[in-house]
């Protein structure tokens, strides 16, 4: 199972000591460190990779809405506060949870469970790239997956088609096929991968993207029927 | 496994063994804790009093008043935060604020007393 590297931020030793021992008895969290202010935890997060802080707002110094102003890069956040009045902000810095202090067992796990939700999704989402990079005229060029509209068999080349241009690369249709099948592309023929979201018009044999009609060949037509969002 | 202890001195048993569960020995450091930390902090908020600094004493009970629901003393908590809400609002000034946290002080001082009794008593049990 992964865990979630986390820091606490909180000054009263106290409170500090009561979140330490929630996250050492439970195997999801991987406690990396704790601070007292601010500015030490965005010290550590310059150079260190956190998923997730246990948050007090009223600190020493710059408070903990300043560290979120303030981080490289935000990670989870679960504040832990003695003031239900910070609500507000952790709902306007999109936190996983926002828990009273003190914090005992069944919240800390509640909101264990939220924050590995998240990761897990988070996860997902950096898994699967928005963009592919396609080496075409001796250079890789990024397209974004969503600005393609169809891919189109040219002999041994593949011809991207996209809004902005089209790109050539020498490749099969098998391999851009296999690397756009967990997007929502379709191979319609042999001859034709297309992005589901552009299409405009389907007739029995074919298709329209951007004005160019598309064969689609029997043998794949019940998969595309399939495939698309039929009312 | 542990033996069966039971809190015993005046402070809240019920709020206590919901919050430990039965993890005696977090108690006990939660408890040593606060022994050790809760004076340096009426310590400040003293120092804030006479200096008629209400942003300051304001600050202190901010920051201590989660750590009397960890010792049984869960009313004085919610004193607290409606002491240090008042302070914010501005719905107190100073002159009326300092009994009340002259008040507070005293009442920390008493539950000092009766956790320092429930911690001798709770590391004699865990060291039987």
């Amino acid at each position: 199972m992964s865990t979630l590297r986390t820091i606490i931020v909180e000054d009263d030793p106290l409170a500090q000591r009561n979140i330490e021992h929630l996250c050492s008895k439970d195997d999801r969290i991987e406690l990396i460190g704790s601070f007292g202010n601010s500015e030490d935890a965005v010290d550590f997060m310059t150079s260190n990779d956190v998923d997730l802080i246990f948050l007090d707002v009223e600190l020493p110094g710059e408070s903990g809405l300043d560290l979120l102003e303030n981080s490289p890069a935000l990670p989870q956040v679960i504040f832990a506060t003695a003031n239900k009045e910070y609500a507000f902000d952790a709902f306007q810095f999109e936190a996983t949870d926002f828990l009273k202090k003190p914090i005992n067992t069944g919240k800390f796990e509640a909101s264990v469970t939220k924050a590995m939700k998240r990761a897990s999704e988070t996860k997902v989402m950096r898994e699967k790239p928005n963009y592919i990079f396609v080496k075409s005229d001796g250079r890789l060029v990024k397209i974004m997956i969503a600005d393609i509209l169809f891919i189109e068999n040219v002999g041994d080349y593949v011809k991207v088609v996209t809004n902005s241009g089209n790109f050539i690369t020498y490749n099969t249709m098998r391999a851009v096929d296999e690397k756009l099948s967990t997007y929502d592309f379709y191979k319609v023929h042999r001859s034709f991968i297309v992005n589901l979201s552009k299409v405009v018009d389907i007739e029995d044999n074919s298709l329209v993207i951007d004005q160019k009609v598309i064969p689609i060949s029997r043998s794949n037509r019940q998969g595309l029927m399939d495939r698309l969002n039929l009312l | 496994m542990e033996k069966e202890y039971s809190f015993k001195t005046a402070l809240d048993s019920s709020v206590l063994e919901d919050f430990y569960e039965g993890d005696l020995g977090y108690a006990l450091s939660m408890f040593e804790l606060f022994n050790e930390q809760i004076p340096l902090e009426i310590s400040t908020l003293q120092e804030a009093l006479s200096k008629g600094d209400l942003e300051g004493c304001r600050r202190v009970l901010h920051k201590i008043k989660p750590n009397f629901v960890m010792v049984g003393n869960s009313p004085l908590s919610e004193f607290c935060t409606k002491i240090e809400r008042d302070i914010k609002v501005g719905l107190i000034n100073f002159d009326q604020a300092k009994p009340e946290i002259e008040s507070i002080i005293e009442e920390i001082q008493e539950t000092l007393i009766l956790l320092k009794e429930e911690t001798a008593q709770l590391k004699q049990h865990l060291n039987q």
